[in-house]
């Protein structure tokens, strides 16, 4: 871990707000990009990523392991986008079926394209499937990082990935026959 | 040939994850190389992966959100900083009535006190400008006038206790 990035999470801690400014600059791409994963819509995706670094600002005070910084990060943006899959539901309140949510999130161009994207399939995993397998190939993460993130025992995570792969594959495959 | 059981589809996706032991990534290697239907899953599953990398890997990210993070931070700082700000001044006013309050109950008892100390004073001066006069006259004065001077004393002390309790027994009931 390096030098500046401790001294960053040091004054953080202290609630120095420049420090926690360039803890944002330096993290916003992989919190975006989880977010905007998980919920497949860059305004939503903003939200979740706003809302998960104010709550980081105050949580960092309570952070013990320096070092597992941004395993740390990486579970806050899974909760908060749990939090806001939850709200988006109630707010519905009937669930829109899966090509409903697609159509009204999708660009013209996407929704003309008739072979299923990879986004698209994403979005078709349940949210347990489709945030592990953000963490290990959008995120990047190991298996027993996962493990610490989500809370769950390293098999659990193994089986998980590989079943959220193979719905993935199944569903590119689906795509392709419809083409 | 090689019976369905032996298939290592199970383990493939832990494979390219660089995730097995090494005994099961050998037998992963193993098999492969003689079952064509696990080697296609096998790589269906790493085109898998590459897609879902490349397809987040160069998302672009809000120009706004560092911003946008900063500035509420800045205001939840500030809410609690009034909420401070507010809890100190009431504290102060709260402080200052109690006080106020306080003085004006007690303000009658302090007079009182002051009163009888004043009467008190005048008594012993008179007592004091006789001395010389009676001193000379009267024998045995001496131990009389010290006799007197405790008795007052006590006396003094009684009273004092006495209006102190009416004291309180006049601010309960004001209370
Ligand atoms: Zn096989």
């Amino acid at each position: 871990m390096d030098q500046e990035l401790n001294q960053l999470i040091y004054k953080a801690k202290r609630g120095d707000q420049q420090a926690f400014a360039a803890l944002v600059r330096k993290y916003q791409g992989s919190v975006f990009r989880q977010a905007y994963a998980m919920v497949g819509d860059r305004m939503e995706a903003e939200d979740i990523a706003q809302d998960a670094f104010v709550k980081a600002f105050y949580a960092i005070k309570k952070l013990d392991n320096e070092y597992a910084f941004t395993s740390w990060l990486s579970r806050i943006v899974s909760n908060a986008c749990y939090d806001h899959l939850k709200k988006a539901s109630r707010r519905k309140n009937v669930p829109l079926l899966d090509h409903e949510r697609k159509a009204s999130r999708e660009s013209p161009i996407e929704r003309s394209q008739t072979r299923m994207t990879i986004r698209q399939a994403l979005q078709k995993l349940s949210p347990d499937h489709r945030e592990i397998i953000i963490l290990r190939d959008v995120q990047g993460y190991t298996y027993n990082e996962i493990a610490d993130i989500l809370n769950i025992p390293v098999g659990t995570v193994k089986s998980r990935i590989s079943i959220a792969r193979r719905t993935l594959k199944e569903e590119l495959t689906r795509g392709e026959e419809s083409d | 040939m090689k019976k369905v059981t032996d298939h290592v589809e199970e383990l493939l996706s832990a494979y390219i994850d660089h995730e097995l032991t090494e005994e099961e990534a050998h037998r992963v290697r193993d098999h492969i190389k003689t079952c064509e239907s696990c080697r296609e899953t096998l790589y269906s599953l790493q085109h898998v992966r590459d897609q879902l990398h490349d397809a987040y890997e160069k998302v672009e990210v809000p120009a706004s959100l560092e911003q946008a993070v900063m500035a509420s931070i800045a205001v939840l700082e500030r809410k609690t900083g009034v909420a401070n700000g507010f809890g100190i001044w009431l504290a102060g006013v709260i402080s200052l009535i109690v006080m106020g309050a306080t003085a004006a109950l007690m303000a009658p008892i302090l007079i009182a006190i002051a009163k009888f100390l004043y009467k008190l004073a005048g008594i012993g001066i008179k007592i004091w400008q006789t001395v010389p006069i009676v001193v000379g006259a009267i024998p045995y004065f001496t131990v009389i006038l010290y006799g007197a001077t405790i008795i007052l004393i006590i006396v003094s002390v009684g009273l004092l206790l006495r209006l102190r309790f009416t004291g309180s027994y006049d601010r309960r009931e004001l209370l």
